[in-house]
């Protein structure tokens, strides 16, 4: 693990031509798991007021 | 078991509409294919048979379309279920009635299609032979989906069940390409005969439990 | 015995106070080793010999495809429960998951499509892999509809796992699609009885990610049962004190 693939982080950013197909992967798929964790959580919120508010 | 399938194969034969009108939508469809293509004789035949095997699938689709609804609606269902306890044979004898009346017909026009568009004629028989074990596997599952969505419209049923059904135009494929390759026949044959065994004897469960859940 | 244990123990309630408890060290835990076994393969892992660095998609991808199945398995195990049983948890799991499940499924699809162009020239192929895993994010679709249709919600669970239990068939068809057809898709990189086919500088990342990905789903899966175990209790009294 101690040997960096890369020598810049522009190099890492490149990665040779395959960055454009390598990050808008990683970047889009992790908004997406994101996204699904904060919209689950704000609606267990939501829930949460609604029955709170429904029982007086 | 004979008693209800005679008295469900007679009830279908009455409703013209429902066996015959999927059969004249093949027909319709396999003659639209080549007239809404461009292509030489020898292209068309090569792709064909895909045109068959997703006629097929549409069809077999649209005849279970309301299999069970008149039943559901009528309360005919409930009356089975009340004398009989199970569905099992109810919906074995429907199922089996559905593909003598309309499965067989649609292997027959596949296979005269197929000799239309460059199949050898002394291949018929086993062309005949694959699209009626297909017939009965598909017949089965869209009965199935048609069960799970009996009064909540095809849609539903077709995309819970669909995605099965693939796997089953998957091997006809292949069945398609052993004939026209002469190697491999007999394998895809066997595995066509199993799983309509197989499908045959246990679908009619897992439809007798779904039809029960309805009614309750 | 079985069944007594069954339902001393998957009563929605103790469900939810049990993962409450546990639920930030997985999801914590999950996090990290995601982060460790995607920041090794991106940024430790040597190049590949032939597909240069777009390869590097394989510590995402890999892991949604292996879940997309696994959690469609987890839900048939649930379903049986349910149908057997009658243990409505396993029902309120079933649609949790397929959330998760569909979710996954779409993410390994859009990863693989994308890494199709790099290493095949396309970005799609009617092999048998992808269309199976296609044909998985359909019956996702499927069942997730399919239980929405209905308001009455005990039937809906009911034949939600009556359709997941005939689905299961597929799980097998995809695993050996590779196997069964020739296809452009490479083979399976680990194998249970062989062993990895790729070197360890690549392999040690992406069992992490795997793992990593495995409990970020698991903690994804708890969130979303808790809120569905709520919205359809809220009329209980445990769900009144709870909140």
């Amino acid at each position: 693990m101690s040997n960096l693939a890369f020598s810049t982080f522009n190099d890492f950013l490149y990665m040779n031509g395959h960055g454009v197909y390598v990050w808008p992967v990683y970047i889009i798929s992790t908004f997406i798991i994101l996204l699904a964790f904060l919209t689950i959580y704000r609606n267990i919120q939501l829930l949460r007021k609604k029955i709170k508010d429904a029982r007086g | 078991m004979i008693k209800i399938f005679q008295s469900e194969f007679f009830k279908l034969r009455k409703k013209l509409r429902t066996w015959l009108g999927p059969l004249l939508i093949m027909v319709l469809v396999l003659i639209a294919f080549p007239l809404s293509i461009d292509i030489s004789q020898y292209d068309l035949n090569r792709f064909y048979f895909s045109i068959i095997v997703v006629a097929l699938l549409m069809i077999s689709f649209l005849s279970t379309e309301g299999i069970f609804l008149e039943d559901y609606e009528d309360g005919s269902l409930e009356q089975v279920y009340l004398v009989e306890q199970d569905f099992y044979k109810f919906v074995l004898a429907k199922v089996l009635t559905f593909v003598l009346l309309i499965g067989v017909p649609m292997a027959g026009i596949g296979s005269v299609f197929s000799i239309l568009n460059g199949i050898s004629i002394n291949e018929v028989p086993k062309i005949f032979f694959m699209m009626f074990l297909s017939n009965l596997l598909l017949f089965n599952l869209f009965a199935f989906g048609s069960s799970l969505s009996i009064n909540k419209g095809a849609i539903l049923g077709v995309l819970a069940t669909l995605p099965l059904a693939l796997p089953i135009i998957i091997l006809l494929g292949r069945g398609v390409r052993t004939i026209q390759y002469g190697i491999g026949f007999e394998g895809v044959m066997a595995l066509m005969v199993g799983s309509g065994l197989l499908v045959t004897s246990i679908m009619p469960l897992i439809i007798s439990a779904t039809l029960k859940t309805h009614l309750e | 015995m079985f069944s007594s244990f069954i339902h001393r123990f998957s009563s929605p309630k103790s469900y939810v106070e049990i993962t409450r408890k546990f639920f930030p060290y997985i999801s914590l835990f999950g996090f990290l080793l995601l982060l460790i076994g995607w920041i090794w393969g991106l940024a430790f892992s040597p190049e590949d010999a032939v597909q240069g660095n777009s390869y590097r998609i394989i510590y995402l991808h890999v892991p949604a495809s292996i879940f997309a199945q696994l959690i469609y398995f987890f839900m048939s195990i649930c379903a049986l429960i349910h149908l057997v049983w009658r243990v409505k948890l396993a029902a309120y799991l079933i649609k949790s998951a397929a959330l998760v499940g569909a979710m996954i499924t779409f993410i390994a699809l859009f990863s693989g499509s994308i890494w199709g162009i790099p290493t095949w020239g396309t970005w799609w192929q009617w092999d048998a892999r992808i269309t199976s895993t296609l044909i998985l994010f359909i019956m996702y679709l499927g069942i997730i509809t399919l239980h929405g249709s209905f308001s009455n919600l005990e039937k809906a669970d009911r034949l939600m796992s009556i359709l997941v239990v005939v689905g299961v068939v597929n799980i097998p068809i995809i695993k050996k699609s590779v196997d069964w057809w020739s296809t452009l898709h490479q083979s399976a990189s680990i194998t249970i009885s062989e062993g990895a086919s790729i070197d360890s500088s690549m392999l040690y990342p992406l069992l992490i990610s795997i793992f990593g990905m495995g409990l970020t789903l698991i903690s994804l899966g708890i969130l979303s049962s808790k809120f569905y175990i709520l919205t359809r209790e809220k009329n209980k009294k445990w769900v009144q004190s709870y909140v």
